[in-house]
């Protein structure tokens, strides 16, 4: 492993500065993994894509934006890469033949009752949301403020208001059922 | 409740979540080691084709060990070539990525395109001729066949899920661009 000392706080590795990074900000890709990926397995596995990526993008940072702007924008390009992917498999499943479709795709019972349970939590809300207002959203939850999100998302502040305005509005009318 | 304090209880309710934190080494080393993997298969296939029609010779060995090394250059030049552009994002946003993703998906698919037309090139005429030939097609000549036929399926299935790739990454890009 490269332990050469790079750009980051005085005195540290390539390493530990990975790790304070990792501490720093893993909840969080964690978070926005979650706002891509349902599945749990899925879920993990584009958390090590996100930590892969930052591991491999970080010697390269010098220092143009913040180094939180700069892992939020790996993390979140590495999510959408996945969003998509995910889409457009989910889009060659759509062109199976009927008999190849199952006969009743509901989950068993148990687990539509935790299914049933969550469909009202905020993440759920989060997930169903379209790509565009979702990775806005989910930088304006991680606390990010509108020029961040800006700079992470490569549009203007006032695009970033728009997006976020109209996400908030699809947000409460979806959580506006939940008790 | 007020937009301020609904914003901040939704921030608090999201940022509650966390799930496991990855294990990133493991995944650093399992990919360097599947990278060396490849790297070693593909060394290991030129050189063992190459001591075989040195060794043993004749017409099979060294079409064969010719048809690998061909491939070989062949593929990774067309596949750098086609590559060009897709190296890197040409800009740190999210636009830029997307636009990285979508030149990739395309050159993929010609890549693959390319790979399937490259190995019926090679392999019909092969076919013919050792049909027609006096010693016509023995057993090995037909498993080389058949698997090279398999590869060719193969690579039609990828180029299709990457042709969807590209079209869904077109999409995602002029959402973006909205």
């Amino acid at each position: 492993m490269d332990t050469m000392l790079v750009s980051g706080k005085s005195g540290e590795t390539a390493e530990e500065r990975f790790e304070r990074v990792l501490r720093e900000y893993g909840p969080a890709w964690s978070r926005l993994a979650s706002g891509y990926e349902k599945a749990r397995a899925a879920r993990e596995e584009l958390v090590q894509e996100i930590a892969l990526a930052v591991w491999q993008a970080l010697p390269h940072f010098r220092g143009e934006c913040s180094e939180r702007t700069f892992v939020y924008r790996i993390a979140h390009n590495r999510g959408l890469t996945h969003a998509y992917r995910r889409e457009s498999a989910h889009a060659a499943l759509d062109e199976l033949p009927a008999a190849l479709e199952p006969v009743d795709p509901r989950p068993p019972p148990e687990e539509e009752v935790a299914i049933a349970s969550q469909r009202n939590s905020l993440g759920a809300a989060v997930q169903r949301l379209p790509l565009v207002y979702r990775e806005a959203v989910m930088l304006m939850l991680e606390d990010l403020s509108h020029a961040e999100i800006a700079e992470i998302l490569g549009i203007s502040e006032s695009n970033v208001a728009v997006r976020l305005n109209r996400a908030r509005k699809a947000l409460k009318d979806a959580l506006g059922e939940r008790p | 409740m007020t937009s301020d304090t609904e914003l901040q209880s939704w921030k608090q309710e999201w940022q509650e979540r966390t799930g496991p934190l990855p294990q990133w080494k493991a995944r650093i080393k399992r990919q360097n080691l599947w990278m060396a993997l490849s790297a070693a298969l593909l060394g290991v296939a030129l050189a063992l084709s190459t001591g075989w029609a040195l060794r043993a010779g004749g017409s099979f060995a060294d079409g064969l060990a010719s048809g690998m090394w061909l491939a070989t250059v062949a593929l990774g030049s067309y596949g750098w070539w086609v590559r060009r552009g897709a190296w890197k994002p040409g800009a740190q946003t999210t636009l830029a990525y997307m636009e990285l993703a979508h030149r990739r998906a395309v050159a993929k698919a010609r890549q693959l395109r390319f790979s399937s037309l490259l190995l019926l090139a090679v392999m019909v005429p092969i076919a013919i001729f050792l049909a027609w030939s006096e010693r016509g097609l023995g057993m090995r000549e037909l498993a080389l066949l058949a698997a090279c036929g398999i590869e060719v399926i193969f690579f039609h299935h990828y180029r299709r899920r990457k042709e969807r790739e590209a079209e869904r990454t077109k999409q995602l890009i002029e959402e973006l661009k909205e």
